[in-house]
């Protein structure tokens, strides 16, 4: 899967961990949180991601994949990923 | 035992229950109509029925609400069910344009009494308070 940026910029995806995940030895799912830049993808593309990452992921780990999608806007009026201790994992 | 490889975010049975359990003994609540797994149709004693979607996003967002209302039609309310579930504001804002509220689970059981504008914008007392003190001058 191409998360790259198509003219070689930086791409427009944040990926965070948090949850069960960074806590577990065996955990039952991942919780992963996508921010997504609003102004460079459209929400359509967001959406077709997740669905491809949590198929990708299921079949390749048998493990669920849970994906929130919040936009940068989003995340800049909340506080979901220091409240959660999110973990910046690429981006 | 997990859903590998769903991103629908179906709320838990359990959850379920308890929400249709609080909601039968809310007073404004005349009839429920389980829809189908995850849409509830909440008839109300004195206004109009409530088409309702449940869903268990930790965070619902804009792409959320945008994935749920293409495949859900004439909603009334998107509800996420687990107490530590939450919402951007831009998605509350989002929802709201489309007439259709969005909530937390305690939330929707105050915003059922209301209607129109107060239905849509409702935020439990405690969100209220929360408000209130981060506006208000030191």
């Amino acid at each position: 899967m191409n998360v790259n940026d198509k003219n070689g910029g930086i791409a427009p995806y944040k990926f965070y961990v948090f949850g069960s995940f960074l806590r577990e030895i065996n955990p039952l799912d991942v919780d992963i949180l996508i921010v997504y830049d609003q102004t460079r993808v459209t929400i359509t593309t967001v959406l077709q991601l997740r669905r491809q990452l949590c198929t990708a992921f299921n079949l390749k780990f048998r493990i669920a994949l849970d994906v929130c999608l919040l936009s940068l806007k989003e995340t800049a009026g909340n506080r979901f990923i220091t409240d959660e201790n999110a973990e910046l994992i690429l981006g | 035992m997990p859903e590998y490889g769903k991103y629908e975010k179906v709320p838990r049975p359990e959850s379920i229950d308890k929400f249709i359990e609080y909601l039968t003994g809310n007073k404004a609540v005349a009839k429920l109509d389980r829809i189908s797994n995850q849409v509830l149709l909440v008839s109300r004693t004195k206004l109009p029925p409530l088409k309702v979607f449940m869903t268990n996003i930790y965070i619902v967002g804009e792409a959320d609400v945008y994935e749920i209302t293409t495949s859900e039609q004439n909603l009334n309310a998107i509800v996420t069910m687990s107490a530590w579930n939450g919402y951007s504001q831009e998605a509350k804002t989002l929802c709201s344009t489309m007439k259709i509220g969005l909530f937390k689970f305690n939330e929707f059981l105050g915003a059922v009494y209301f209607d129109g504008k107060k239905f849509l914008g409702y935020i439990s007392p405690n969100e209220r308070e929360r408000q209130k003190r981060r506006n208000s001058p030191l």
